[in-house]
């Protein structure tokens, strides 16, 4: 074995990576090179340097810190969290769609109820029923026709309002006979 | 009697913080000088070294004894550091490698105060050793990890990894003979 050869195996040696034939091997041509061997010598002051700066002591507070900030870490896998943006959206989606399916319902019975009861009352159909209460003498009717009870234009179905009108001009008291 | 890592790993993984706290007390100097070799900066190494340890204890439920504990944690503290590396990398366009190397060599009073001159030398010229050698060294000379268990860590193989110790280790003995590091160079 030369130098150059020794030299490539020098540091496997000094690691005892080498397996045992070689390593002999190396330790013949140490024996006799005097360079070779300072080599070695130097590998080993290496390994010495970097095991004795191996160990680094943290600064003042480093543990507290870590455990501050575990305890921290710790209380945010406790605390809810909120649900993630596309969770939130499907929940929105299943809750307006049960809203709107209730609605829909609710129109489909309204809708059935009043084709169970027949057709809506024509205005005449309602202008007999306000006059005949006002002839019956029921004083709300009554003034409800005479726009002395709630008297806000837009609140008023069409029926009465043709009834008020029928009423100014005296029509509706002719054909109640008052 | 002792308690191993992985009895406390297993009480932490229960919700007892005590056992985090034994596991910070009796990794804290091996990992933050871990991180400092490889970093060279002491802040970056304390700060990755917390976070080292906020990983182990977010990950206790997760985590399965099937190797050397040691080996998980450095595994862990290394890829912290690979992925700030690539980070810094990214963050800048021009003059890497150098620009690095210096910011590795820049040393704090504070940090120059606490460390020997001695050691911070030595710093120095671990810190100009290329990437690969680095943690390869460091986690065979210090931390007696295995060849096997430094693949794991660094992500490459057995081989590989041994052949990294053989060439980084004659690397850094022509780096401190030429920077006078040495006793039979120093010594006349």
């Amino acid at each position: 074995m030369n130098c150059n050869e020794a030299s490539e195996l020098l540091a496997a040696a000094v690691l005892g990576d080498l397996d045992r034939d070689t390593q002999r091997a190396v330790h013949i041509h140490l024996a006799g090179c005097d360079r070779c061997l300072e080599e070695e010598d130097e590998l080993f002051e290496s390994m010495h340097l970097l095991r004795a700066h191996g160990e680094v002591e943290p600064g003042e507070g480093f543990h507290h810190t870590v455990m501050a900030r575990a305890a921290g870490s710790a209380t945010e896998i406790i605390t809810p969290m909120p649900l993630p943006r596309r969770r939130v959206g499907l929940l929105t989606q299943t809750l307006l769609t049960a809203a709107a399916t209730a609605l829909i319902v609710m129109g489909l019975q309204t809708a059935l109820e009043s084709w169970r009861q027949g057709p809506a009352p024509s205005p005449a159909a309602a202008a007999v029923n306000w006059t005949t209460l006002v002839g019956q003498g029921d004083r709300p009717a009554s003034s409800l026709l005479q726009g002395t009870l709630f008297d806000r234009q837009r609140n008023i179905p069409d029926d009465l309002r043709q009834l008020r009108q029928q009423w100014r001009r005296g029509e509706a008291q002719r054909s109640l006979g008052l | 009697m002792t308690v191993s890592d992985n009895q406390l790993m297993s009480r932490m993984s229960g919700g007892d913080m005590e056992a985090l706290s034994a596991i910070v007390l009796r990794h804290q100097r091996g990992l933050v000088g871990f991180l400092t070799r490889l970093s060279g900066n002491r802040d970056t190494a304390e700060d990755l070294a917390q976070e080292t340890f906020l990983r182990v204890f977010q990950s206790c439920r997760r985590y399965r004894p099937v190797g050397r504990f040691s080996t998980w944690i450095y595994t862990i503290a290394y890829r912290l550091y690979i992925d700030t590396q690539r980070a810094w990398s990214s963050s800048r366009t021009t003059g890497l490698y150098e620009g690095q190397v210096e910011d590795r060599m820049a040393v704090t009073p504070e940090a120059a105060a606490i460390e020997s001159d001695l050691s911070r030398r030595v710093q120095q010229e671990i810190d100009a050793l290329p990437e690969q050698f680095r943690p390869v060294l460091i986690l065979r000379s210090q931390k007696e990890l295995t060849y096997a268990e430094i693949a794991d860590v660094v992500g490459c193989s057995e081989g590989a990894a041994r052949v990294r110790m053989h060439k980084g280790l004659a690397l850094l003995r022509r780096r401190l003979k030429k920077a006078g590091l040495l006793n039979s160079t120093t010594e006349e």
